[in-house]
């Protein structure tokens, strides 16, 4: 499918869908992934800090998630203001990072991981034991001659 | 040694679901930090990302759009062959992935049962194993939504539907199946 004139169309900046009804859900246009990745440098570009408000140690620069909460932005907008694609978008994205965090914690919290832990320290112990014990030998030997 | 969080994203396109991943991954692996830094707990926490696609043009606009957003040293895509016949399991054994803690099924929908079935009968997926899979309601995927419900009758796994739109659309109704394997499989 040929990009329709539409594709000139800047993509807008609420979750409100404005797009050409032609761009709607389950049409594709031909290099829009490449577009897309042209809208999100731009939008990276508009919030970078300008040069003149940069200090020599790059402390403004953006951090990954910030980077990252942008570039999300910037698909969703894209995709209400301009051309629907198949990103799984704000909503899910919310929904699945929710259940991942559930997964984190309860992965943090693992009896299999905290025996792994038990184990370690135990083992640290032992050694600390044996080493204290070898000392004790030793400046035992020294103290007879 | 320090155990990593695994995510395994299937069906990569443009790596919106991968950020999604790694950024919540990050926001977490942040407030672990500082609560070590005030000294409430020792927990240290680290994690990959790895994503599955079959398209080459796709891999390189995601790998462009993880440099962008400096979260390349989390996210490893993998390219699949696009007949379906590889074997998901091996492929990740061959990326040294032993198991996987969280897993999204955003891929070809044909796929989502028969690459399940794969990473359970390769012992990757394991109780505390997580799994989200998309497009359930609007794709219609019956046949997986009773696997799961299967499972959990057996007391195997918790599963539940969120059900809400589809993506960018007002009216068109989906839902994301969010599996917890409570045993190994």
């Amino acid at each position: 499918m040929e990009a329709s004139s539409s594709n000139n169309k800047q993509p807008n900046t609420t979750d409100k869908i404005t797009r050409d009804p032609r761009n709607g859900a389950f049409t594709f246009q031909v290099h829009a992934e490449y577009d897309l990745l042209l809208q999100i440098q731009k939008d990276l570009d508009a919030k970078r800090p300008s040069k003149s408000s940069r200090s020599s140690l790059n402390s403004l620069a953006l951090s990954d998630i910030d980077s990252t909460k942008i570039i999300l932005k910037s698909v969703d907008d894209y995709c209400y203001g301009k051309q629907w694609m198949y990103h799984i978008g704000s909503e899910k994205g919310k929904a699945i990072s929710r259940f991942l965090r559930s997964g984190v914690e309860r992965w943090l919290r693992r009896d299999d991981r905290k025996n792994k832990v038990c184990i370690y320290i135990s083992c640290v112990l032992f050694m600390m034991m044996l080493l204290a014990m070898m000392y004790a030998n030793t400046a035992h030997c020294i103290s007879f001659t | 040694m320090i155990q990593k969080f695994i995510c395994l994203d299937c069906g990569t396109y443009c790596g919106y679901s991968s950020l999604v991943l790694a950024s919540t991954l990050r926001e977490i692996a942040n407030e672990l930090q500082n609560s070590i830094m005030e000294d409430q707990t020792e927990e240290t926490f680290e994690f990959h990302v790895y994503t599955t696609e079959v398209s080459s043009k796709l891999i390189n606009v995601a790998q462009s759009v993880f440099r962008m957003a400096k979260m390349e040293q989390y996210i490893t895509p993998i390219l699949m062959k696009s007949d379906g016949k590889e074997s998901l399991s091996a492929t990740m054994k061959q990326n040294g992935v032993m198991g996987i803690d969280f897993l999204l099924f955003d891929h070809a929908k044909n796929l989502y049962l028969s690459d399940l079935n794969d990473l359970e009968a390769g012992g990757l997926l394991k109780a505390g194993s997580y799994v989200s899979a998309d497009n359930v309601v609007f794709n219609k995927l019956d046949a997986y939504r009773y696997h799961m419900e299967q499972l959990q009758a057996k007391g195997v796994v918790e599963t539940r539907l969120d059900e809400m739109n589809l993506e960018y659309s007002k009216n068109l109704k989906d839902g994301i199946e969010q599996t917890i394997y409570l045993k190994d499989p």
